[in-house]
């Protein structure tokens, strides 16, 4: 009954949105422009908000009571999970995520018809907006509704249900869809501002303002939840990885390195009028790379050649609602001229140029990455042979477009807005050039003395890392009033090159020892000395857990750590999950995982792996990776320079630093 | 002053090209070619473990006769729906022989889906890791060749057989491969 009420609040916010959409054409004439127009706007999208988020309820309901009469919940949840699990499961499948992204379009389109509506001026823009907004969650509640129905009951009814994916059963990654879209469906109401701005004809500081903070709250929550995902992937794979340049990783990049670009030309276009048509390419690139993104990892288009020809219909109804929305938004943006305040003209040698360059580069970047993630599909649309595009040429195209980014970040704090003179720019440019010799030098002596792109990168890093951090102690110290901004760029900056150094070290410099280890036998690593003392297998609520006991002490004999890999067997959906064990300090992780030993011939069916377990011989696979905390504080550190761009945003005039 | 229109459309001409794309990469799947089948190549050596018994299979069952070997998984739901046409294969030409391999999957399961499904095949044999359909050229489940009796791979179908497949491609192609006598 619930889910049947769930199911109906759906079709009413559909009618709601629909509603939203019509309503200013249809009350009069200059109805788009008024603010009593945005007042009866806001109170519809309440509408839609509460009957989403009712139906939203209405389906974790069912999940909690394991309700399998409901076909998702008989598909994706059990009755033995934690009730964290059960409630989480309703975003662990794809009708269930696609309600989310529906939750998270009206949760927007609440945001966008009552941020700044008690100040008139801005109500022609807020009106077009939120009939943009609406336009968009009109069509995914179609979607939703038409070919992925979370709301409808299966017959005969299970007894049980098929358990959510173990993989997902964690918290990082239980927090992690809602926080991507977040993300992904912020940039919706950037789009939808973009289109209104178009729509009307004029851009300016107006603009800017009401553009600002939803894109910080999108580029922050994405942030978050890449790392999330990045960090859930390392413990949880158990491959000791941390970034596969997987389609699914690089579809949530490349939005990110869009609303990076979009970022950095807002707060340039607020300040000095510049780059007003690049802004609103880029404010509509981000949404459209994020539904694309959505596009590729819930279609499987990328993942499997197989797995979506059950469903074509369900991928072209997405497909077409996407093309529909991009191509008028880009249609639009070509056919209308704006009305822009003069921008303020500015020298080669200045800000407003090197914060272009980088965005040159960073669109680029985004690009390049997305041309390597669908490249294997225009190829054999092409029908040429299937291929795939690996880690190397992400890395290698990275390494080549990051570096003279890095250049233009670390020269950015000495230039001037509109122009610099050489004689002024020289001195601090010298300083920076002989940090960058010695921070060459240094890790070109870490890394025995090789130099190569990894290590020039590296050296750039850390000299953007050093003066970016010194600069902003020094004002510190001297108790300059920094604006929000200041902060966040000087917060945000620092742990970009944290990141790098910290990722691209724990890549170099890794250590890793693979072995067959009987129970009481030593290996050695790094300075440590690792003893398998034992394997237990208990039994958890939904699980069953091999968990051995890994002892480390140093070459001495000192006892140092212990660790406890686990292996995870989950009945209800047969799989076995790895459980990496991991000890991390400032200077490096030790991870461990175990797992029953692989022979090079496969074994006869009858020869199972518990026989072989007996001789107490397991696979243990033992890394040393250097600096990876680092990088989980890197993106901590860039959330929070978000978050201070969220909750205290001072007026640019009182920035000191010109 | 703002480009002229043809650049400012440059997006839309992306978006376009993306979306055809896409869209035929939804539509249009079966028909990539495989490099195996075009070149008529010969099918790889291969020893698997039978399921039923303990006993190694090797291409020497193949000899001589023209074979359908089909890549199926217990976990996979287009083999369901594929099951029935490969019966019907059975029925109608029993002089074929039938070979299927279990990829990516354990014994017990493999031997409980053909207990619910029916077993069509004459051999069945385990690919526990996948490493025998890499050789095959294999990307997924389903796929299916079809073997002539010179041991020579000959079509390729990368994607569940359906109806269409069934009476357009397959059975015309098994019927050419039967009047074949070596």
């Amino acid at each position: 009954m619930i889910i049947e009420l769930g199911h109906f609040a759906f079709i009413v916010a559909l009618g709601s949105s629909l509603m939203q959409v019509v309503y200013p054409f249809l009350a009069g004439k200059d109805a788009l422009a008024s603010p009593a127009t945005t007042s009866v706007l806001s109170k519809v999208a309440d509408v839609t908000a509460l009957a989403v988020g009712l139906s939203f309820i209405s389906v974790m309901y069912g999940f909690w009571q394991a309700d399998f009469s409901i076909r998702l919940v008989a598909g994706h949840g059990h009755s033995t999970l934690p009730l964290l699990y059960k409630l989480t499961a309703v975003w662990g499948n794809h009708e269930g995520s696609m309600l989310l992204w529906v939750l998270m379009l009206s949760l927007f389109n609440l945001f966008i018809c009552r941020h700044k509506r008690s100040d008139e001026t801005f109500s022609p823009l807020i009106n077009r907006a939120a009939v943009t907004q609406a336009s968009i969650t009109c069509g995914f509640i179609l979607f939703v509704l038409l070919t992925s129905n979370p709301f409808s009951r299966l017959f005969p009814v299970p007894i049980e249900g098929s358990e959510l994916n173990p993989l997902l059963q964690d918290i990082a990654l239980a927090a992690h869809p809602p926080l991507l879209y977040v993300g992904y469906v912020g940039f919706s109401a950037i789009f939808s501002y973009a289109v209104a701005a178009l729509w009307y004809g004029t851009l300016d500081k107006k603009w800017a303002q009401l553009a600002k903070p939803a894109t910080y709250v999108s580029w922050g929550a994405l942030s978050a939840g890449i790392t999330l995902g990045s960090a859930w992937a390392y413990y949880e794979l158990g491959w000791g990885g941390f970034w596969f340049w997987d389609p699914v990783e690089n579809a949530s990049l490349i939005p990110w390195i869009t609303a990076t670009a979009f970022l950095h030309t807002l707060s340039v276009f607020e300040k000095k009028s510049t780059f007003p048509y690049w802004t609103l390419f880029l404010a509509l690139s981000c949404f459209c790379f994020s539904m694309v993104g959505t596009f590729l990892v819930r279609s499987g288009v990328l993942i499997s050649v197989h797995s979506f020809a059950s469903d074509p219909h369900r991928g072209l109804f997405i497909l077409a609602l996407i093309a529909t929305y991009s191509l008028a938004a880009f249609m639009l943006f070509a056919l209308r001229l704006l009305q822009a305040p003069p921008a303020q003209p500015f020298h080669p040698l200045s800000r407003e140029s090197a914060i272009m360059v980088n965005n040159l580069l960073t669109t680029t970047l985004a690009t390049c990455i997305f041309l390597g993630t669908i490249y294997p599909l225009i190829i054999e649309a092409l029908h040429a042979q299937t291929i795939s595009v690996g880690p190397p040429f992400f890395n290698h195209i990275g390494g080549i477009i990051v570096l003279p980014m890095l250049i233009a970040m670390t020269v950015v704090p000495l230039l001037r807005w509109q122009k610099t003179d050489w004689h002024t720019l020289l001195p601090a440019l010298t300083k920076n050039l002989v940090v960058l010799v010695l921070a060459l030098a240094g890790m070109a002596w870490w890394h025995g003395y090789t130099l190569s792109l990894a290590v020039v990168v590296l050296a750039l890093a850390a000299t953007l890392l050093l003066i970016t951090l010194v600069d902003y102690v020094t004002l510190l110290a001297q108790r300059t009033t920094l604006s929000a901004s200041q902060h966040a760029m000087s917060l945000a900056h620092s742990a970009f090159a944290m990141m790098l150094i910290a990722a691209i070290s724990a890549s170099l410099g890794q250590e890793e020892k693979i072995q067959f280890q009987r129970l009481g036998e030593s290996v050695p690593l790094r300075e440590w000395q690792a003893t398998l003392i034992d394997v237990r297998e208990t039994t958890q609520q939904n699980y069953i857990s091999q968990t051995a006991q890994l002892r480390f002490t140093t070459q001495e004999g000192a006892y140092a750590f212990t660790l406890f890999p686990e292996k995870r067997f989950y009945p209800a959906s047969q799989t076995t999950t790895t459980e990496a064990a991991i000890h991390s300090t400032l200077r490096g992780d030790v991870y461990v995982a175990f797992d029953t030993p692989l022979q090079e011939t496969e074994p006869l069916p009858s020869l199972s792996s518990s026989s072989l377990a007996q001789n107490d011989v397991w696979t243990t696979r033992l890394w040393f990776k250097p600096f990876v905390i680092w990088i989980w504080f890197s993106g901590a550190l860039m959330v929070f320079a978000a978050l201070i761009l969220i909750i205290k945003r001072r007026p640019s005039r009182q920035s000191r630093i010109v | 002053m703002p480009p002229p229109l043809f650049y400012r459309l440059l997006p839309v001409y992306g978006i376009l090209f993306l979306a055809l794309v896409f869209a035929y990469a939804f539509t249009d799947e079966p028909t990539v070619p495989s490099p195996m089948a075009t070149t008529h190549a010969p099918a790889p050596k291969w020893y698997l473990v039978r399921l039923d018994k303990p006993e190694t299979l090797s291409p020497e069952v193949l000899h001589g006769r023209v074979s359908v070997v089909n890549f199926f998984a217990s976990w996979c739901l287009p083999c369901v729906a594929e099951h029935p046409h490969i019966t019907a294969l059975a029925e109608h030409y029993p002089q074929v022989l039938r070979v299927g391999i279990a990829y990516k999957d354990s014994p017990q399961d493999a031997q409980r889906w053909l207990d619910t499904h029916s077993n069509p095949y004459t051999f069945v044999a385990l690919d526990p890791v996948g490493r025998n359909a890499l050789q095959w050229g294999v990307s997924g489940v389903p796929e299916t060749f079809l073997i002539d009796t010179q041991g020579r791979i000959r079509y390729h179908l990368r994607a569940p057989i359906d109806p269409v497949t069934l009476t357009e491609s397959l059975v015309p192609l098994l019927e050419g491969l039967l009047a074949e006598k070596p």
